[in-house]
């Protein structure tokens, strides 16, 4: 999983999964790297818990198991903590020698937008772009966003953004 | 003059502009679930997603909600997307692409 | 392709509150702010709830602002347009939820129970840009007409919605038509009735200013249905705005081939020509209102012969008025069914009323059939205003009579309203509360017909100012009793003998507050009391003990009849007193009463 986009998708899904209501997704990328995180307010782990989410195969709702594993191994720097009852933050770094870039970050941000809130924090060298789906949210419901192609334009202007300040093959 | 096909050319490109103006699909019915787990997504869930938004803003259809959900238990089958009709069975598709969603909203219009 | 709407009402209510400028306001800002091509500000026809006006809606959110000023455009571009915050002071507060903000115009109670049919493009569509109408669906109907169904189709079409006419009498549409088509003539015409005058009623111009091209629209269908080729609007000259958008909605059909000598290449030809009315009441009345457009003095002449047998130029012809025509097209789009399946057994479809008098919610309501006055009044008109009590609605203006207080739960139906006395009219409703006296309600209507009386026939001429001289008498406290039953007998006299609806329902509005509120009657004429405080010659104002003798009476009173010394309380002249009531309005003591 080399598309940064998709891996944040996948750890963004857990904490879905964990009955999040609040995401705070940070992406940064400069020349060397692009960094994630993921952090939420979600059920949350403990330790054993957390042990045993790292490793592959093994999963307690009933899915693959292999999500955060594939996430983990590609990473340069993986960072995960946890904590019962508050929440989880999901870290990790790669780099672009490895090939990885970003992808179609605006596609998956559309499918972020949902009966929970999402806050992006996006950071192409040194540019920033802040979205908060909850102030979309205000106006419109999720349908409305999507049947009015408010989603749409949100997905072309995250991608605009870092066509233009991070070039076309970010 | 205008010819009919001429009132239809406008009336396609005028739609486009007014549904912005239309607040009757305040009350959502049909609903779209798409499998975005690690399984989901590596399969290509998200440009599935992606196409089921476009195409629902496209044909301006009123009343559907597309939301994603983690890992349905078919990994081998997926992307899997869940039609939800109310007062008709779910029905479920299994190895959607770009092209099927576009087929499923179709059928969705249809009915 | 803009991502926000400003639309801007531009209906007559909204128009004299200033909506031109505050639409060139935002167009001109929006410019300077070089947000042309991002935002797009659209004048429209009536939103429908003018107590609040200027509206403005801003989608996609929906936003709706009401009391706009102009100097509230810039706080509405910055927020809103460019911050995408909305504007929580200037949003819209619903009275009957106890002031709680409404965000959406969807959200609030006067939309959520509306059916809109006639209105639907009203307050949604540019009137003057034809393309919006046509991506409102707007001539599929006449295109369906066209390509898919002769002329028989869509009269069966029509008699099988159960339309009936909206200008008041009810007369079932489709048969009308069929009887125009089935005369054997080489010239027929359509014809459309925007003569509206019943005081208080504006749904007729609304759907004009709003959405003209869904007239011009039914009409070409019409004449399809019938085989006409030629169709006159006979509108006011009181309605500048309407005749405005009317016009350039006919130049704007001609040139697409709407209009004309073949229309969408089809064959068919049909046009539509504007006549001008004065302003007469009775031009209202379809055998005057053709003798207008013919170019004679508006007065009726007797039927039959129908005008769908011998019409205008005696010829075949069919009248309708505005709001029947404004459902056709759907009717045809949507297919009779579906219009029948609103409404009430004999009265199908929906109704749209112009809520006025003491109502929160002044303004345009359009409501399924069968829907009762409760729901009309308290949950879309937002109640009486100032917690005084419901007394009775006005319907049917100066044909029309009092619906009480005990008929309130009663569905509003054609048939219904006349087993009440009342009539559906062409759809005023005046809401009156404790303070109206119904005696004076019924004087002013009766003041109105016999100033528009046209005086060909005696009865309307003659029996309306003798009636009119009853209601004097009694408001005056100078009537009997007898005089009270030679007013009834009066009544019905002229009801029976008049030459046209102007003069055989002129008496209504007198019988049917006899019929509910006799008791006022006869406390004007027994005890010389309106039990209102409405009528002037029978009341006095007098001041009380809680005077602290300010003077402020005295010096607002414009006959100077109040006199008294500083700090003592005050005496009103009553000879010389002209009731105006300003001393009560100046007092801030309460210490003036009527009595």
């Amino acid at each position: 999983m080399r598309e940064v986009s998709l891996a944040i998708s996948d750890v963004a899904q857990n904490s879905i999964d964990a009955g999040a209501k609040h995401l705070r997704i940070a992406v940064g990328v400069d020349e060397e790297c692009i960094s994630f995180e993921v952090s939420d307010d979600g059920q949350g782990m403990d330790k054993e818990v957390l042990t045993a989410a790292l490793e592959d195969g093994k999963s307690f709702k009933g899915s693959s198991g292999i999500g955060l594993t594939l996430v983990k191994e590609n990473a340069k720097q993986f960072e995960i903590s946890s904590e019962k009852g508050i929440g989880t933050t999901v870290r990790a770094s790669y780099l672009r020698s490895d090939g990885a870039y970003l992808g179609d970050f605006g596609a998956t941000m559309l499918t972020l937008v949902g009966d929970f809130d999402t806050v992006l924090e996006l950071s192409v060298y040194g540019r920033t772009k802040r979205i908060d789906t909850g102030e979309l949210k205000s106006a419109l419901s999720v349908a409305e966003l999507q049947s009015r192609g408010v989603l749409r334009l949100m997905r072309e202007d995250i991608n605009k953004f870092i066509r233009q300040n991070g070039g076309a093959n970010l | 003059m205008k010819s009919i096909a001429d009132i239809n050319e406008i009336r396609a490109k005028m739609q486009a502009q007014i549904c912005l103006r239309d607040n009757s699909d305040m009350e959502k019915e049909i609903h779209i679930i798409v499998g975005m787990g690690t399984c989901g997504l590596n399969a290509g869930a998200r440009t599935v997603f992606n196409a089921l938004v476009d195409e629902v803003e496209t044909k301006n259809i009123k009343g559907v909600l597309v939301t994603r959900t983690g890992c349905m238990g078919n990994c081998a089958d997926e992307p899997v997307v869940e039609v939800h009709v109310p007062g008709k069975e779910t029905v479920k598709y299994t190895k959607v692409n770009a092209e099927k969603a576009v087929e499923i909203i179709n059928n969705l219009v249809k009915a | 392709m803009y991502r926000t709407h400003i639309l801007v009402c531009g209906g007559t209510g909204c128009h004299s509150n200033n909506s031109g400028k505050i639409r060139e306001a935002f167009e001109q800002q929006i410019k300077e702010k070089n947000l042309q091509d991002d935002v797009l500000v659209v004048g429209t026809g009536c939103f429908g709830l003018c107590a609040v006006g200027p509206i403005i809606i801003i989608y996609p959110e929906g936003a709706f602002y009401s009391g706009i000023k102009v100097e509230d455009v810039p706080e509405i571009i910055e927020e809103h347009i460019i911050k995408g915050r909305l504007v929580d002071r200037l949003l819209y507060h619903e009275k009957a939820l106890g002031n709680k903000t409404v965000k959406s115009l969807s959200d609030t109670n006067f939309y959520k129970k509306q059916t809109r049919v006639a209105l639907r493009n009203c307050g949604v569509i540019n009137p003057e840009v034809i393309d919006e109408y046509i991506a409102r669906d707007g001539y599929q109907a006449l295109i369906k007409c066209l390509t898919e169904l002769d002329p028989q189709q869509v009269i069966d079409i029509v008699k099988a919605s159960g339309l009936r006419g909206r200008g008041g009498a009810g007369f079932p549409t489709g048969v009308k038509w069929q009887f125009a088509k089935n005369q054997n003539n080489d010239t027929k015409y359509v014809c459309c009735n925007a003569d509206e005058g019943d005081p208080g009623a504006f749904m007729d111009r609304s759907v004009l200013e709003g959405d003209p091209h869904a007239v011009l629209e039914a009409m070409t269908i019409a004449g399809y249905a019938i085989g006409s080729h030629q169709g006159y609007i006979y509108v006011r000259a009181e309605y500048p705005i309407a005749v405005e958008r009317l016009k350039i909605a006919i130049a704007q059909s001609r040139e697409y081939g709407l209009l004309g000598d073949n229309i969408l290449g089809t064959g068919f030809a049909f046009d539509i020509e504007l006549k001008l009315g004065s302003g007469a009441f009775v031009c209202g009345e379809e055998t005057a209102l053709m003798t207008s457009i013919e170019g004679h003095r508006g007065e009726p002449r007797p039927r039959p012969p129908f005008p769908a047998v011998k019409g205008l130029f005696a010829k075949p012809t069919i009248l309708n008025n505005v709001e029947t025509y404004a459902n056709i097209t759907q009717i045809i789009l949507n297919g009779p069914e579906w219009f029948a399946a609103m409404g009430t057994e004999r009265s199908k479809g929906t109704k749209v009323f112009a809520l006025g008098g003491k109502i929160v919610n002044t303004g345009l309501v359009e409501i399924p059939m069968g829907t009762t006055l409760r729901e009309i009044i308290e949950d879309i008109g937002g109640g009486i205003p100032n917690d005084k009590k419901f007394k009775a609605a006005q319907t049917g203006g100066p044909s029309g009579g009092c619906i009480p207080a005990e008929h309130l739960d009663i569905p509003i139906d054609y048939d219904n309203l006349i087993s009440i006395g009342s009539m559906m009219g062409s759809g005023g409703m005046i809401v009156m509360d404790e303070d109206n006296c119904m005696v004076d309600i019924a004087k002013f209507f009766l003041e109105f017909t016999v100033d528009e009386s046209c005086g060909k026939c005696t009865p309307c001429r003659i029996g309306n100012r003798r009636l009119l001289e009853y209601l004097d008498k009694i408001t005056s406290g100078k009537a009997t009793m007898q005089d009270l039953d030679d007013m009834e007998q009066l009544c019905y006299y002229i009801k029976s003998n008049s030459l046209c609806g102007l003069g055989q329902t002129a008496p209504n509005p007198v019988l049917s507050t006899l019929r509910y509120f006799r008791d006022e009657y006869e406390a004007h004429i027994k005890e010389h009391r309106c039990p209102a405080h409405v009528c002037k010659k029978l009341i006095q104002f007098k001041i009380t003990d809680k005077c602290i003798g300010c003077s402020a009476c005295s010096r607002k009173c414009p006959v100077n009849a109040i006199t008294g010394e500083i700090k003592k309380k005050f005496d009103i002249n009553q000879e010389k007193c002209v009731k105006c009531g300003q001393c009560i309005a100046t007092c801030k003591f309460g210490a003036i009463i009527k009595e």
